[in-house]
């Protein structure tokens, strides 16, 4: 894992030092608020994780101490199996993107980079064209003289990337470094940093209470709640099968349909039987079904039979045009609601206020039992 | 390359750990060093005052009893209240130049900032005795006139005795620094942009809008630039005793320096620097918001 | 064209501001420079124009006084300039709500509490007679109120204040990150402000320093209070030739006036330091 320096400036083989990471049950409490409860996970090498949650979940929190900004009351911190947990932040070799206004104002973009070199005594020749390299690599190319007022958010964010590489860090730190920045900016970025994450092979947490940035760029997803755990799992595995409730409330839109066990793990809901996905409770309680929006069809029914009131069944209330699929909001009998995501073309079918009924697709589905 | 890191760390684990703590403890007690000297030095001055004024070495006795002589001593009311008049009307004076100003430039010339700044600046250098001394001068130019013209009259209405109009001229300028101050935090907390845009759209003239939109929201600002006026007036010495008016400060200096043994003079300074602290103490919480200084999280 | 009216109605909004300061301050000043290099001649007794009070003004007593003034200044400027920066910084980094804002309000009235009532309250503490002096004599064996060194003692009393009120908020506009990223790529504590925080602050800190000193040499009331012309001061001397206690000869007033220019002269000195380097620290740390 260790590189050593080469003369040829081939950035992968020097910079590719994926070390592997792991937090070991962090405790962290301010006051009577626990930030962190327990709270374990562990990163292979090179991997992407992010970090998801929140507000208050404690993941800035675990971050930090990552990052050596906090101490935890219990646990440890290991890198490359060494525990790091009492080393001073400036002695971990780590790199860290904060989430705005970390640039410092006086220096320009090229001194900014340089700066991590130039504490470690690199020769000013070598410093500068390192940064140089840098800066183009993160899509700065040329920029060096600029100053930090003279950048836009996302260039701010681009060089600050550019200043932590510039340390050959072990391993990346990014917090919610894009949640200050324009939508467009955002997209553009999240694609970058992870082109450039992998490119090194760098260890990299990161940050985020946008679903959709972690879900689109982590290999895994970490979802917390109130300091510990939910899950941590590659983005389609969280989608497809939340290990907890929350995890399924959390990550994507959700709905709850009211359901019954059946016999043989199988549940009775919207007039269909389907099969029950992990925790099965007894026969015969009621249970919340947790289906997602493009896991339900509609079929229409003749308002004659819709007067009937049977489960499943309702009106349209809402649609709402996302592009390639509309989302129809359908008020049930029982006056809950449930989302189903159509193609457009087939949404048109069914116009606001006509009858319709739910057809959860034939796939095993997770169960909250109620209360 | 390897970095300081792999070689520092296996190391440093060890010796990091008594370190990280001493650090910590380090800083906090420096900090309370330099502040709890620094209390000693200001504190202590006005508590030998109240000492001072309050025992008698002589008698051997404790007697608050100077402070009631403020009230009682001949001249305290009339010096008081003019005193009062002038500070009334330096700050009625002070505002209405002060206000507009700083809301247009605020909102349409930001480029003037820098100036008004400046002039925000100067009185604090300028040595009170010079402009003093010049502003004697140009009177004696108004007295030399002919008796009768404009000019003449002009010049002895500013002297009244009674009440010299030429000194709330001169504080307005002395004060500007304070006020200004104050004001400006109290514009940077308000987004005095919208509030203006909004009282305009919904049809209200300038007048209005600032009376009812914008002042109230500068209430801690104003209030506050208006008592630190208060308290320079009321303090300040130099300017009215060389023109040779009889305000409040130079009415201790003269009159209560005789009566009791100079015990007089610091309880009434003493009075007024705690009097002012604390209303301005009490009016910064006026405005509601943090009127301190943000402590800035990267994230929250 | 609408455009155009509300910048003039801006304008207008402003010009009375500027007109107002001006005169105030234009009058006197230039009262200054008219009288101030006039003299009348001893011997026609008609008045003519001259560099002569000026020459005067540096030169004998009044060039000590000057000095003076300036050592006076300098020193106490120095050591309030350096002390409000720890006690600013310490302020800043503290977290209680009330008190800081107890400081600061406490730092605004102080600043503004020169002059007389200080130098009662000194008196009274280490004063003839004064609470503390033999306190302080046990120390300092010579000290004495109405001397240089008195008032080198006094005058911080309200030139931390000031320089506190000054630096505060650039220190307040120190963002946590910087400190934070400095740490994380691998700084320690004294890198961070020999490279960071120090180049920031610095143009802060040495406008306050202007600001004190400026301050420190315009004082004239705390002087007079305590030493009543023991230690020789330009502002003091301006006020003995003011009011006939020195006799310069015919056109004596003129010398005061002349004395009073060159503390003009330095005051636009302090000013045109001061400026840029307000300009420099608020771009970086108020934005």
């Amino acid at each position: 894992m260790n590189a050593t320096a080469s003369a040829a400036p081939a950035k992968d083989a020097a910079l590719a030092r994926g070390v592997g990471l792991e937090l070991s049950g962090l405790h962290r409490s301010f006051g009577a608020a626990r930030a962190l409860d327990g709270f374990d996970l562990a990163l292979a090498p090179g991997e992407l994780v992010a970090l998801l949650g929140p507000s208050g979940c404690g993941k800035t929190t675990a971050l930090r101490i990552v990052a050596g900004f906090d101490q935890p009351d219990r646990g440890a911190v290991f890198v490359d199996g060494a525990d790091l947990t009492r080393l001073s932040a400036a002695k971990r070799d780590m790199g860290m993107v904060f989430q705005s206004y970390s640039l410092f104002p006086h220096l320009t973009a090229g001194q900014n980079v340089s700066y991590g070199p130039r504490l470690r005594k690199v020769p000013s020749g070598e410093r500068d064209k390192q940064a140089a390299e840098l800066l183009e690599l993160v899509g700065m190319a040329g920029m060096q003289g600029r100053y930090p007022h003279q950048l836009s958010g996302g260039q701010q964010q681009r060089v600050a990337l550019a200043r932590a590489l510039a340390v050959r860090p072990k391993v990346l730190l990014l917090d919610e470094p894009l949640s200050a920045l324009d939508a467009k900016v955002r997209l553009q970025l999240r694609d970058e940093i992870r082109r450039i994450q992998q490119e090194f092979g760098i260890t990299t947490l990161f940050v985020t209470h946008d679903q959709e940035e972690a879900l689109s760029m982590a290999d895994r997803v970490a979802v917390m709640k109130d300091g510990k755990l939910e899950q941590c799992a590659a983005p389609a595995e969280l989608y497809d099968r939340p290990a907890t409730a929350f995890v399924a409330e959390f990550v994507g839109t959700m709905n709850h349909l009211v359901g019954q066990i059946a016999a043989d793990r199988l549940v009775r809901v919207a007039g269909r039987e389907l099969a029950v996905d992990g925790e099965c409770p007894a026969e015969g309680t009621k249970v919340k079904v947790l289906i997602r929006p493009e896991g339900l069809d509609l079929e229409p029914i003749g308002d004659a039979a819709a007067t009937a009131g049977l489960p499943g069944e309702g009106q349209i209330l809402l649609a709402t045009f996302l592009g390639a699929t509309t989302r129809l909001t359908v008020r049930l009998g029982d006056g809950s609601e449930a989302k189903a995501d159509l193609p457009s073309h087939r949404a048109a079918e069914f116009p606001v206020g006509s009858s319709v009924r739910l057809l959860p697709a034939p796939r095993p589905v997770l169960v909250v039992a109620e209360g | 390359m390897t970095t300081i890191s792999e070689i520092e760390a296996p190391a440093a684990v060890g010796a990091a750990a008594p370190k990280r703590r001493f650090d910590l403890r380090k800083v906090r007690w420096w900090r309370v060093a330099v502040l709890g000297v620094l209390g000693v030095y200001f504190v202590v001055p006005l508590a030998a005052s109240f000492w001072f004024t309050v025992y008698d070495s002589h008698t051997r006795t404790f007697s608050l009893s100077p402070y009631g002589q403020i009230f009682s001593a001949p001249g305290f009311g009339t010096s008081v209240r003019m005193t009062v008049e002038v500070a009334l009307l330096t700050i009625v004076i002070l505002y209405a130049l002060l206000v507009p100003a700083m809301i247009a430039v605020h909102l349409r010339l930001p480029k003037l900032r820098p100036v008004l700044e400046s002039l925000a600046m100067v009185p604090l250098v300028l040595s009170p005795v010079a402009l003093v001394v010049g502003i004697q001068t140009v009177l004696g130019w108004g007295l030399n006139q002919n008796p009768g013209t404009p000019l003449f009259q002009l010049a002895v209405d500013l002297q009244n005795q009674n009440f010299p109009l030429i000194l709330p001229i001169v504080y307005v300028l002395i004060a500007l620094p304070f006020a200004y101050r104050s004001l400006e935090a109290g514009l940077r907390a308000v987004d005095l942009r919208t509030l203006v845009e909004a009282s305009r759209g919904l049809g209200a003239s300038w007048p209005v809008t600032i009376w009812r939109a914008v002042l109230p929201n500068l209430r801690t600002g104003l209030l506050s630039g208006a008592i630190l006026t208060l308290a320079l007036v009321f303090g300040e010495y130099t300017i009215s005793s060389i023109l040779q008016f009889l305000p409040f400060s130079v009415w201790i200096v003269q009159d209560g320096q005789g009566a009791t043994s100079g015990q007089l003079a610091p309880a009434v300074s003493l009075l007024s620097l705690l009097l002012s602290w604390a209303v301005l103490f009490l009016v910064s919480f006026l405005g509601g918001r943090r009127a301190v200084g943000r402590t800035d999280r990267s994230s929250s | 064209m609408i455009r155009l009216g509300k910048k003039l109605g801006a304008w207008g909004a402003v010009l009375p501001l500027l007109g107002y300061c001006a005169i105030a301050l234009g009058l006197p000043v230039w009262a200054l420079l008219w009288e101030g290099l006039q003299r009348p001649d001893p011997v026609t007794q008609k008045t003519t124009f001259t560099l002569w009070n000026l020459t005067t003004s540096w030169h004998g007593i009044y060039l000590t006084g000057l000095l003076t003034s300036l050592r006076l200044s300098l020193l106490t400027s120095v050591i309030s300039a350096v002390i409000g920066l720890f006690a600013a910084y310490a302020i800043a980094q503290s977290r209680g709500r009330y008190f800081k804002q107890a400081i600061l309000t406490a730092s605004g009235v102080l600043a503004n509490f020169g002059g007389i009532p200080l130098a009662f309250c000194f008196i009274a503490t280490i004063g003839t007679g004064g609470v503390f002096l033999s306190w302080i004599q046990n120390l300092w064996p010579s000290f004495q109120i109405d001397t240089f060194n008195g008032l080198a003692v006094v005058y911080p009393y309200f030139l931390v204040p000031l320089m506190v009120l000054t630096t505060l908020p650039a220190l307040d506009g120190l963002r946590t990150q910087w400190k934070e990223a400095s740490t994380n790529l691998g700084g320690s504590s004294w890198q961070y402000w020999r490279h960071i925080g120090g180049p920031l602050l610095l143009p802060a800190a040495l406008g306050g320093f202007v600001l004190c000193f400026g301050s420190a040499f315009a004082a004239y009331a705390t002087a007079r209070a305590l030493t009543s012309g023991t230690v020789p001061l330009v502002t003091m001397q301006i006020s003995s030739i003011l009011s006939g206690n020195v006799i310069a000869g015919a056109g004596e007033n003129n010398l005061g006036m002349a004395l009073a220019l060159n503390t003009i002269i330095i005051c636009a000195l302090m000013m045109a330091v001061y400026l840029p380097l307000r300009k420099r620290s608020a771009k970086w740390l108020e934005s």
